[in-house]
C-alpha cells in the first residue's frame, strides 16, 4: 500500500528543482511537474508506484521538459526570477557577507554552466547528480546505459571547464 | 535507483547536486499537492476522480472479464509508450497557466496590434443609457502593452481618445481640441470606459491568473488556437469579469480573441465585449499620444474650462 498524498509530497521538490533547473521557467516546471503526477496517478493502478514510481517520475518529466523546450523559442527575459533562480530562504545569520557573495557567485556559475549543456547532458548529469542509477537515467533518456555513460562524461568535462575558476584542482 | 556515494562523487556532480537541492528547497510541495489534487478532479485529467489520493491504495487490480483485461493491456502498453515514450506520442497538453503566462509575455513586447471592439452594455447596468457607452458600438482599437489608441469609425464623427506611455488618458475631437487628463484625474466615466473598452492585456491577464478558474477546451484536430474559458472561484467578487472566453495562438501565443463579460467593482453585470484581433502592423508612437491626433500639435494645452466642453461634446455624440 503506498501512501500517494505521502509519495508526492516527498518527490515534489526534488521533481519541480530538476524541471525548473532544464526549462529555466519556475511557473512552468511546476506545470510540467503537475501534469507527469496526474498522469501517472491517473494509472496508478497499473504502475508499482512503490518500486519505480520516482524513476517514472523523472522519465516523464525528462520527455515532458525535452518537449516544451523543442516547441518553444528561446526568449531572453530581463525579469530576475524568471529563469527558475528562485530568491533561496535560508538563515543567513552567521554568514559573512563575502561567503555570501561568493555562495551566490558559485550558485549562479553552476546555474549557468548547466544552462551552456545541451538539453540530454544536462539531463543525464542533473539526474546523477539526484542520485539516480545510470540505467535508471538510461531508461529516462531513452537510450543505452553506455551512451548515457558517455552523456555524463561529457557533461561533467564541459562543467568542470566552465566551473574551472570554482574548483580547487583540475578535474579529469 | 541508487543512493549517491558521497565519498567517490565527482567535484561536478557535487555542485550540481547541490544546486538541485538548494532549488529544492524553495518548492512547495504540500501546494504542487493541492494543484495534482485538483487536476485529478479535471475532467479527463484522471480516473480516479479521488478528492483525496490516500483513498488510492496499490497495488489495486480491480476485476474486469476477459475483454476488458485485453483492452487493458493495449490501454497500458499505450498509455507506457505516452509516459515513459514522451517524444513519439506528442508534446504535453499545455495547461491553461502556463499558456497565458506565454501570453502575458508575448504582449509585453512593444508590438502594435488592432483589435476590432464589439460593445454591448448590460441593460441594467450603470453604462446603459449613457451618451457614447450606452449602445452597442463598434470601434476599431490599436494596442501596444498597455497603452491604446481608438478613434470613431464613422465617416460624421471625428474623434480619437487613447492612454499614452504615462498612464495619461486623452481624448481629441475634431483634430482640434484635446485634453489629457494625468493618471487618476480623468472622469469617472472616461475611466470606467478606459477600463471596459479596451484592452490592456498584461493587467487583465495578471487578474485572470491571480484570482480566477481556467478550464482548457480541448482544441480540434486542426485549430490554430487554443480556447480557455476563465471562470470566478466560488465565493470571489466577479471582477473585472465575470466570464470570459481567451482564444490564443498556438504559435505565437498572441490573443486572437477575447469574449469579456466585464462587471463593476461590486461585480454587477457592465457589458459583454469582444475584441477580435484584425492587423499587426507597426504604429508611430505619436498615435498614442494626444498630439499624434491634433492637427497642430504645436498648439498649446486647451485651458481647464474647455476639456469639459471637449469631453462633454464627445460624450454627448451618442450613436
Amino acid at each position: 500500500v503506498v501512501d500517494l498524498d505521502a509519495w508526492v509530497l516527498a518527490t515534489a521538490a526534488d521533481a519541480v528543482a530538476y524541471a525548473a533547473s532544464l526549462l529555466r521557467n519556475r511557473a512552468a516546471a511546476e506545470d510540467v511537474v503537475q501534469d507527469c503526477y496526474c498522469r501517472l496517478l491517473a494509472r496508478a493502478d497499473r504502475y508499482d508506484l512503490a518500486r519505480d514510481g520516482r524513476k517514472l517520475l523523472f522519465a516523464a518529466v525528462t520527455n515532458a521538459c525535452i518537449n516544451v523546450r523543442s516547441r518553444t523559442r528561446p526568449v531572453n527575459s530581463f525579469d530576475e526570477g524568471e529563469n527558475g533562480l528562485e530568491p533561496i530562504v535560508t538563515d543567513r545569520r552567521a554568514e559573512p557577507p563575502d561567503h555570501a557573495v561568493q555562495r551566490r557567485e558559485l550558485e549562479l556559475a553552476v546555474s549557468d554552466a548547466l544552462q551552456r549543456l545541451p538539453a540530454m547532458q544536462r539531463a543525464a548529469l542533473e539526474l546523477k547528480g539526484l542520485g539516480h542509477s545510470l540505467q535508471d537515467i538510461a531508461e529516462a533518456l531513452n537510450t543505452s546505459a553506455g551512451n548515457a555513460g558517455v552523456l555524463i562524461h561529457r557533461a561533467r568535462q564541459a562543467m568542470a571547464i566552465y566551473l574551472a575558476p570554482y574548483l580547487e584542482e583540475p578535474v579529469g | 535507483m541508487s543512493a549517491a556515494e558521497p565519498m567517490s562523487e565527482h567535484p561536478v556532480d557535487a555542485l550540481v547536486r547541490d544546486h538541485l537541492r538548494r532549488q529544492a528547497s524553495t518548492v512547495d510541495a504540500a501546494a504542487l499537492l493541492a494543484r495534482v489534487r485538483a487536476g485529478q478532479g479535471e475532467p479527463g485529467a484522471s480516473a480516479t476522480g479521488a478528492d483525496s489520493l490516500r483513498s488510492l491504495t496499490l497495488p489495486a487490480r480491480p476485476k474486469r472479464r476477459w475483454l476488458r483485461a485485453l483492452l487493458g493491456l493495449a490501454a497500458a502498453a499505450a498509455a507506457l509508450l505516452a509516459f515513459v515514450g514522451g517524444r513519439v506520442s506528442g508534446p504535453v497538453q499545455a495547461r491553461p497557466e502556463v499558456i497565458l503566462r506565454e501570453a502575458r509575455q508575448a504582449h509585453a513586447l512593444p508590438v502594435d496590434r488592432c483589435y476590432l471592439v464589439q460593445f454591448v452594455p448590460d441593460p441594467n447596468g450603470p453604462l446603459a443609457g449613457r451618451p457614447l457607452f450606452g449602445q452597442p458600438r463598434q470601434t476599431r482599437l490599436w494596442t501596444r502593452g498597455d497603452r491604446f489608441w481608438a478613434e470613431s469609425m464613422r465617416a460624421n464623427e471625428r474623434w480619437a481618445w487613447g492612454q499614452d506611455d504615462q498612464g495619461n488618458i486623452w481624448i481629441a475631437s475634431g483634430g482640434q481640441d484635446g485634453h489629457s487628463f494625468a493618471p487618476g484625474e480623468a472622469p469617472e466615466l472616461l475611466s470606467l470606459a478606459a477600463d471596459v473598452c479596451t484592452l490592456r492585456v498584461e493587467t487583465l491577464l495578471d487578474q485572470v491568473l491571480a484570482g480566477y478558474l481556467l478550464e482548457h477546451e480541448k482544441p480540434d484536430v486542426g485549430t490554430a488556437t487554443h480556447r480557455i474559458h476563465v471562470r470566478p472561484r466560488p465565493g470571489q467578487t466577479p471582477w473585472p469579469v465575470r466570464g470570459a472566453v481567451l482564444d490564443v495562438d498556438a504559435e505565437t501565443r498572441v490573443l486572437r480573441r477575447l469574449v469579456l463579460q466585464r462587471t463593476t467593482r461590486d461585480g454587477r453585470p457592465l457589458a459583454t465585449v469582444t475584441f477580435t484581433l484584425i492587423e499587426t502592423q507597426t504604429q508611430d508612437d505619436l498615435r498614442y499620444q494626444l498630439r499624434g491626433h491634433l492637427e497642430d500639435p504645436s498648439s498649446p494645452p486647451t485651458p481647464l474650462p474647455l476639456r469639459w466642453r471637449i469631453l462633454l461634446a464627445a460624450l454627448r455624440r451618442a450613436p
